[in-house]
Order: C-alpha cells, then structure tokens, then sequence
C-alpha cells in the first residue's frame, strides 16, 4: 500500500471525512471535516468518494514526505507558500489543483490564509482503519484516528486509475470562495426557541458578535452583547452541529463538529445546513452576525450548495494512460 | 402525554416525550428514510435527517404515525443488567467528604446508600458511553462542583444533582468525585462501543484497593 509520512505535523492535523453517524444514542458525536464542502470537493477533483479521507490543518499546515507516488489536491482555504520539494527542485502546489507527487517528495503546506482550514486530499483517500463506520477524528474523545504527529504514516487507499485531471475552473472557485466566507450566517429556530423572549430573538441578529479565541472544532465562543437566557436550568437534551446555545452569561456558543452528543444550555437558533462549511473556515477575532431564515429558505441554500456540488466535475476514465509520476 | 413534534432546524426534529427511551426504539426500528442520527436526552429525543430530499409534511406525517404505535414498533433488545465494581478509596474519591457533609452522612452511610440502588440508564452524553443514571438515594443528591475539573480520570464516578455515573475517558468535568471503577466502560473498538445501553440497569458493588488493581491489571 502507498505511504505518506508526517514530517512536521503543523498547528492541528487530523485525518477526517464527513462524519461518524448512528452513534449518538452512545454518546459519540460526530466529528469530521470543519468545512465538508471543501472536503467533498477536494475529492471530487481526483475522482475520489466524496466521503473519501484526507488530512484537515489548521492555521499551519502539515509537512509531509511521500513514500509512494500519489496525486494530491489542496482545497479550503488559501496555503499560499505551499511548496512541493523533489531533490533540489521545488515547485509551489496551487489550490484547487489535482498535481501528481513523485515518491521521494515533501511537501510543505506552511501557512493557512484568508480562512483557517486546508485540506490536503489524496488520491484514493487516507485508507486508516474505520472506526464505527468513519475515519473521522474526534479530537475531545479520541475516537478515530489520533491527532497527527512527526512520524506518523498513513496509508492510501487504491486511486482511482487512468483519469484526467484538471484545476478547478476560476468561476467556481468564486462561487466557492463566496460560501465559504460568508460571514452573515443565516439561522432557524433552535429546539429551546420557545424558551426565550421575543426580545432574545431579536437580539441575536441585532448585533455584531467576534470569535473569541477559544473557538476550535468542539464550538466557537463569541463575545458581543449578552442575550437574555431562560432562568430555569435544563437537563441535558440533544444538540446539532450549528447549534447555537446560550451560555449562563449570555453568550451564544455555537456547537462544532467536535461537539458532545447533549448539551445543557438552551439552544436558541441553528445555523443552517448550508453555512457549517463559513463556520469551519471562521477565524478567532472576525466579526460574524446572524440573520434568521425560513426553513423553506434554508432547504433552497442547501440546494444551491448541492447544485454547486455536483457542477465540479469528477474526472472520468479515460482510456489514456494517468498524466501521473513520472508519464 | 402524547409526543409533540417540533423542528429544531431545517434537517432536524425535536420530539417531547415523557418516554424518550422507547420513543427512540420505536424510530430505530422503523428504518425511516433519510435518517442521519436519532438522539435521546432527558424528556425529548431529535432525530436528525439527511438535509437533500428531505419533505417536512412526508416526514411530520411519518413520525406521528409511528409514534402512535410506539409500544407495538418498539424494538425488544431486553435491557441488560451490570454491576460496576468501585473502589471508594480516599484517593479516588476527593468529593466524597463533601457529599458526605451535604447529605449529613459518613462516608461510609454515603457508600452504603450508594450501592444499594439499583440504576437505570436514562441518557448516555456529554461523552461516548457517559450514562446518567437514575434512582439516586435523595440524601446522596449533590450540586456540581461551582468550577469543573479541568481533568479527571477514566472511571472516575461521580454525583451531580439527582444522577450518578462513570467518566468513561478522562475528561474535564463537574460532578462530585466518590470513586472509581477499574472497567472500561468504552471501547470504540467493541461491538457495541459503549458497556451501559439506554434503559440498562446498573449496580454499584464496593471493592478494596487490591481489588482494583487486579481488575485495572486484567482489562
């Protein structure tokens, strides 16, 4: 099996996929990549699943020596001195860019911009072994794979063979780039709405609030003006990545992907489906609002980012040999 | 009480039932379509859809049909009983004096009345495998610590309020420390993951320090 090694493993470097699912009535939460959309897309890009496992970094990315060939793609948010090393030569690694790596080769991803997650997608995916039914990391519960270190080595899984392969075009990568820095995220209704006051309601959108920064792949805490919150404490109900609960003083936390399975705060209002991958490329000290949708408005954005989705073409077999290492 | 619908986001759906448990059974066995997660808490379960395709009149339509027959549906897993073995040593237990104090009890009253319950598994979260249980002797009912632990060990069990339970990892957390099981509670890579199922019945039995450290030794 093919093998990349971590060199330098960057700020925070997990292996993920979309997310572990079926498992709350146990307590695990479901994890997976902070910004699925650049993941799925990633993906998509060499002919991969989209569920397909790759590394997540954070603000400093990874640096990785491959063992084996292997075609790589960057997608998320910007690695602007991404460098790609074979012997003496090196060469950046774009964005966006299926690029096939010779063994022997390291890459440097360095620093994360413009948002604060990269993923690094690899051709037939980061084969480690599922653990109930994900290869998703956890990172409070260390279910999954553990935190990347030096020296740690992955295995991919067996690529998709003979394809072509091509950058993303420059329109959608503006469609893209627009989701993914949205910083108006649109909400519904949360599941203790009806505990708090219309005056709540109303304040959650009338201010701007910053990330804090204590915010990471478990919630992002913000700080502006507080919320009145119901008085009666609650016992511990289910929560939802998105969910925005009110802390006891008056803070909106939204729950991440790291998130527990319950929580014990009153959720308020939930991002919606289509605005998690804003969340997951949010960094400390922006300033974001919040803006209350339908839910009928809410399944349309979804929509669109389905749409968005499926217009990345997948590169198809061709019945040419792969433009890969060494062709 | 019958169960009310009520959608918490545009992909999820809160249910308030006085019987979380066996509303979740019923919705688990019903292979319903588009279903992501089915989640209980205390006095409501979620459930949590698949956001393409999803027809909210179709699924609120679905959801009430099967929650009418909730006790024909229900699946039959017989809920299992265990006995957790706990060490209440001095050194694993640093709350064990103040729950002592609120209760106006020895420690060894606290131990005793601690044992003698039989649990039920009400809500498993907060972690993997966390159970809140109930049937807590009222004397022994504490408040969480006024600051949270930053870290406290795997097995760790505790108090807060009207539940008790077991820390399965080491975690942060706020509950009123008395003691600690040398069982491993949680094991993604067991099948099932979690040891205490909802609706399980638990047991505490007191065992000495030698004990425990056999037991530690042996999982």
């Amino acid at each position: 099996m093919r093998r990349i090694r971590i060199v330098e493993p960057g700020l925070l470097s997990t292996v993920q996929d979309l997310g572990r699912f079926g498992h709350s009535a146990s307590g695990v939460g479901p994890a997976g990549a902070g910004d699925p959309l650049s993941l799925r897309l990633g993906n998509r890009l060499l002919g991969n699943d989209e569920n397909a496992a790759a590394l997540e970094m954070t603000l400093r990315g990874a640096s990785i020596a491959f063992e084996d060939d292997a075609v790589v793609c960057l997608a998320g948010a910007n690695a602007p001195q991404a460098k790609l090393s074979h012997g003496a030569t090196d060469r950046p690694l774009p964005m966006w860019t299926p690029t096939p790596v010779r063994a022997g080769s390291t890459l440097a991803v360095g620093p994360i911009t413009g948002g604060s997650r990269a993923y690094l997608c690899l051709d037939g995916g980061i084969a480690s072994e599922p653990v109930l039914g994900s290869r998703a990391t956890h990172v409070p519960s260390a279910v999954g794979p553990s935190v990347l270190q030096t020296n740690t080595t992955l295995q991919l899984g067996e690529p998709v063979r003979g394809v072509l392969l091509a950058p993303l075009d420059a329109s959608r990568r503006r469609d893209i780039e627009q989701v993914l820095t949205r910083r108006t995220l649109r909400i519904t209704p949360g599941a203790q709405h009806d505990r708090f006051s219309t005056v709540s309601c109303e304040a959650l959108v009338a201010s701007e609030y910053t990330v804090s920064d204590h915010a990471d792949r478990a919630g992002i805490r913000l700080s502006g003006p507080a919320i009145d919150t119901p008085d009666a404490s609650m016992r511990s109900e289910a929560v939802l990545t998105g969910a925005i609960q009110i802390t006891p003083d008056g803070r909106p936390l939204i729950l991440f992907v790291d998130r527990p399975t319950t929580g014990g705060y009153p959720v308020l209002a939930t991002v919606i489906y289509a605005d998690l991958p804003a969340i997951g490329q949010v960094r400390a000290r922006e300033t974001i609002r919040f803006e209350w949708v339908t839910r009928d408005e809410a399944r349309a954005a979804s929509s669109a980012l389905e749409k968005l989705t499926a217009s990345v073409p997948r590169p198809r077999p061709t019945n040419r040999a792969t433009r890969g290492p060494g062709s | 009480m019958p169960p009310t619908l009520s959608w918490s986001s545009e992909r999820s759906i809160r249910i308030a039932t006085d019987d979380p448990l066996a509303c979740w059974r019923a919705i688990r066995a019903s292979g319903l379509p588009g279903v992501l997660d089915i989640t209980p808490g205390f006095g409501s379960v979620q459930v949590e859809f698949e956001v393409v395709g999803l027809d909210d009149a179709r699924v609120e339509d679905e959801l009430r049909a099967l929650l009418d027959r909730t006790s024909e549906v229900g699946d039959t897993t017989e809920p299992r009983s265990h006995t957790l073995p706990v060490c209440y040593d001095a050194a694993f237990a640093p709350d064990l004096d103040r729950v002592a104090q609120f209760a106006g009890l020895s420690r060894e009253q606290v131990i005793e009345r601690h044992t003698a319950p039989s649990y039920r598994v009400e809500v498993i979260g907060f972690s993997p495998g966390f159970g809140y249980l109930s049937g807590l002797d009222e004397a022994l009912h504490t408040p969480r610590l006024d600051s949270p632990r930053t870290r406290i060990p795997a097995g760790s069990v505790g108090i807060a309020g009207e539940h008790t339970g077991a820390y399965p990892q080491a975690t942060a957390g706020g509950w009123n420390l008395i003691g600690r099981t040398p069982l491993r509670l949680f094991d993604a890579r067991r099948d099932p993951p979690a040891l205490l199922r909802l609706g399980d019945t638990v047991r505490f039995e007191p065992i000495d320090r030698s004990a425990f450290d056999r037991l530690t030794g042996e999982r």
